[in-house]
């Protein structure tokens, strides 16, 4: 260790992004419940006869183009200016405090890795917290471009979580790393691996957004559900859905390859099943299942988005599981714990 | 690979259904194997049966726990065994799922890679009759003629692309007749597709090169000696079905010297954990001049072909062995095997030499031992600070039948155990420097010293280098198939009838695309503004909006 002094800080950076996310939490809920109340019944109607995605025709000359549902997202996705001047302002303030969290946690990974003079990577607490981090910063740079406001309380919930286990259950001390992840690999393999996290923890909420919403879009009963009268059709949210999970399929594809390499670097084979390889490559494998059930005619999306589900928590599984319990003892023992 | 649209069902007795032959029995079955659905089907039971090996022990990995397992489980122990639990990946269940998934995966390439070329090299297809039943759609009226209208609209297409260009690529165009053009872009995602799949295919074929002739040598090298690639110098050597072990490379190595450091300075969790392992080592490779060479965790030595990695380390106590007259008939450093993260390590001395009969230790190494063995012989800490090594020792026939043992392991079953006068079993207790006289005139027993061993495997993989590059060949296909959208543009002029005498034409523009594309429609009005900037400029009527 070479700057043992700054740990202190680290943590404190921590510390502040979850009082940060806490309020920033309250805020999105707040955002949600906002828009549930003056809004609720128009949304419902609207969302009865969804926008045609094709139906924006224009006669007028091209330069005053109809904007179309693809260009934005559909009125009950945007934080759009039927939002009362109330909501707005929440929405604006959780966003806010959404890049200041970000900045925090993004703050904390700087300065543990300035401690440790390594890639903050090398046990479970740096891996939640990157993460987390990732997670947090995909998020507020789509929140706004996006007007992906509704999706905040959601996002902001699951990263909260994630500090908690890490704070509660998985620290550990500023430390050097065992010889086996003494590697330049190990800023890149798991750097790689957190940003693919980073993706698929904002597509899960998406997914079961979209499986409540196309709950509610066939049930004549759930038409009134107000959460859900908020959030976009469900067929916007399967897009956006799709969206984060090919670039954190694509990043865990390289988490794969880049895993491989430095297993042949470390343990003189590329591949030899252990646990944490058997983990890594299903979750590889339940994705490339779920992108190609959703592009095999006469699957029903919501069996791909079943799927999907399954990959995101294998991906929980292959963290929790396999590095914690004796059953799937391996040579990936790096928890730290 | 679109299913079979859903045919009327005809009635009983309509039709007769036609007699397959083994052709077409074959035909049916090559089909429904290389179905969309199959393959997913595939794939998701490959996900599944991937699970029990990460679950129960594996031979591969760890065969030791695997017979602990099965000591454990007597009922379902065995029959686990006999369905293959114990080895998932190499099982005939595993295997037929993963060569039945590549069966399917070639049975999709093929077909879609002559569909591909067909299309590479002919033209867009006609425009449907109604542009305006398309995903995407939009039309503008312009005040210039039907065939400048056309023209612009050639020209916007062969243009650069405008602001979403990166996600457009440039169109092929082709007017099947005078009113209408059909334009398509996007044939890299179906080559990155195909890139994708075949790349998957070269990994499978990388591995198996791996398979066929890799070889691995593993030895146990306590400091101050070495080993030679001759066979019968390696402890164990293991090669596929396709090396001739007459073609190792030849070399002598020494491991001067092991260095290992371990975490004393923080606490908690981190406290004994290792920081450093690093081997100093000599290389003869046959000329006679060895030369130093370091070998650590991640940075393996490379010999010709052949990588020696640094795999394990761990103590091996110098003991002497003397017999009732003082002369020595035993010294050497002995490898314990580390048992745990504080390096509690067993190991046993065989003295084949001893007299009057041949001597075995079956012992304990405590590298920090606990001052008191309050809790029994444990090691608090991985590094030599305390030194302790147990052992009960024994007299008889070490290798009952001359049949052939492990070094780790004392066959007992012909041999007594030695006992302190009173009848209770000895265990004798030394820390380095100290001799223990054995009863009954067998000699003694000093433990001398402690050194270090590095456990070496020598390894060669062949086919690695092109998995690795096949992988990338796949990740950089899949990156292009999932980014680069494939849209085909129709667009139709016909002339405007409310333009009366002045020349005017209603451009309609259709767009429809291979998978989700979001910017579909924003292509569709970014080719309308083009066209329409195109036909704005274009004198000599200009119709007044």
């Amino acid at each position: 260790m070479i700057h043992p002094a700054l740990a202190p800080y680290a943590n404190l950076a921590v510390y502040t992004a979850m009082g940060l996310f806490t309020v920033t939490l309250i805020c999105f809920a707040l955002y949600l419940a906002a828009r549930t109340r003056p809004l609720g019944a128009a949304i419902v109607a609207e969302a009865r006869t969804p926008v045609s995605v094709s139906g924006s025709h224009h006669l007028a000359a091209a330069d005053s183009h109809v904007e179309t549902p693809e260009q934005s997202p559909p009125a009950a996705a945007a934080c759009d200016p039927r939002d009362s001047r109330h909501a707005r302002q929440i929405a604006a303030v959780a966003v806010n405090l959404t890049y200041l969290g970000a900045a925090c946690l993004l703050a904390a990974v700087v300065l543990r890795g300035i401690t440790v003079m390594r890639p903050p990577n090398g046990n479970m607490y740096e891996f939640t917290i990157a993460a987390s981090a990732a997670a947090a910063t995909v998020y507020a740079a789509l929140a706004r471009r996006r007007h992906w406001e509704w999706l905040g309380a959601f996002v902001t919930g699951l990263i909260l979580a994630a500090l908690m286990a890490a704070v509660l259950l998985f620290y550990t001390g500023a430390a050097q790393l065992l010889p086996a992840l003494q590697s330049y690999w190990l800023g890149i393999h798991v750097t790689i691996a957190i940003c693919a996290v980073g993706f698929f923890t904002i597509a899960f909420p998406l997914s079961l957004l979209q499986l409540a919403q196309r709950r509610r879009q066939t049930h004549p009963t759930m038409a009134g559900h107000r959460l859900l009268a908020v959030v976009p059709d469900a067929e916007t949210l399967e897009r956006a859905a799709y969206g984060m999970n090919i670039v954190g399929f694509i990043l865990w594809t390289f988490t794969l390859i880049t895993g491989a390499i430095w297993a042949q670097e470390a343990w003189g084979a590329y591949w030899q099943w252990d646990p944490k390889e058997v983990w890594t490559f299903i979750v590889w494998i339940v994705f490339a299942a779920h992108l190609h059930g959703r592009a095999t005619a006469g699957w029903q999306s919501r069996r791909a988005t079943y799927i999907a589900l399954a990959g995101y928590l294998a991906v929980v599984a292959n963290f929790t599981l396999v590095n914690l319990s004796s059953t799937f003892a391996g040579m990936h023992n790096y928890s730290g714990m | 690979m679109a299913t079979a649209p859903a045919r009327a069902k005809p009635r009983a007795g309509d039709v007769r259904q036609p007699r397959l032959g083994p052709l077409g029995w074959g035909r049916w079955v090559w089909r429904n194997l290389t179905s969309m659905r199959t393959a997913l089907f595939l794939l998701l039971l490959l996900a599944v049966a991937a699970v029990p090996g990460s679950v129960f022990p594996q031979r591969n990995i760890d065969a030791g726990k695997v017979t602990r397992y099965l000591a454990a489980h007597r009922g379902s122990g065995p029959w686990m065994d006999r369905l293959g639990f114990f080895d998932v990946y190499a099982s005939p269940w595993f295997s037929a799922i993963y060569l039945l998934l590549f069966i399917s995966l070639i049975g999709c390439i093929l077909p879609r890679t002559r569909v591909h070329l067909r299309a590479l090299t002919s033209r867009p297809p006609k425009p449907p009759r109604r542009l305006d039943r398309l995903p995407a759609h939009t039309h503008i009226v312009t005040a210039v003629s039907a065939e400048q209208a056309l023209g612009a609209a050639r020209q916007a297409l062969r243009g650069r692309p405008g602001r979403l260009g990166k996600s457009r690529g440039r169109f092929r165009v082709h007017g099947h007749d005078p009113a209408t053009l059909s334009a398509e872009s996007g044939y890299l995602r179906e080559t990155g597709n195909l890139a994708f799949h075949i790349g998957l295919c070269l990994v499978i074929v990388g591995v198996a090169i791996g398979h066929l002739w890799s070889w691995r040598a593993d030895v146990i090298v306590p400091e101050g000696s070495g080993f030679s690639t001759a066979l019968g110098s390696l402890d164990t050597f293991s090669a596929g079905p396709l090396v001739n072990p007459a073609d190792l490379p030849s070399f002598n190595l020494n491991v001067t010297k092991m260095n290992v450091t371990f975490e004393d300075k923080v606490g908690g969790s981190q406290f004994g954990k290792p920081r450093k392992f690093l081997a100093d080592t000599t290389v003869d490779t046959g000329t006679g001049r060895p030369h130093p060479a370091q070998i650590a965790v991640n940075s393996p030595l490379r010999i010709g072909d052949a990588e020696v990695f640094l795999l394990g380390n761990g103590y091996a106590p110098v003991l002497t062995v003397r017999d009732a007259k003082g002369a020595v008939v035993y010294q050497d450093a002995t490898p314990f095997l580390p048992q745990d993260g504080n390096y509690l390590s067993t190991g046993v001395v065989k003295v084949t030499t001893a007299a009057p009969q041949e001597l075995g230790l079956d012992g304990l190494f405590l590298p920090t031992a606990d001052q008191n063995f309050t809790r029994g012989p444990t090691s608090l800490f991985p590094g030599l600070r305390n030194p302790v090594l147990v052992a009960s020792v024994w007299t008889g026939n070490l290798f009952p039948g001359n049949a052939p043992q492990s070094v780790y392991t004392l066959d007992t079953s012909q041999m007594k155990r030695l006992t302190k006068p009173g009848g209770a079993p000895l265990l004798i207790r030394l820390a380095p420097g100290q001799t223990v006289q054995l009863p009954d005139g067998r000699g003694s027993i000093s433990f001398d010293r402690t050194v270090r061993w590095a456990g070496l495997s020598v390894r060669h993989t062949p086919g690695k280098t092109l998995t690795l590059l096949a992988a990338l060949a796949a990740a950089a296909g899949l990156i292009t198939s999932l980014l680069v959208k494939r849209r085909r543009v129709f667009i139709r002029v016909t002339p405007d009838p409310s333009a009366g005498d002045k020349p005017g034409a209603v451009v309609t523009i259709g767009a429809l695309a291979k998978g989700t594309d979001p910017t579909l429609t924003a292509v569709v009005h970014e080719l309308a503004d083009h066209i329409a900037r195109l036909t704005s400029q274009a004198p000599p009527d200009r119709r007044p909006r």
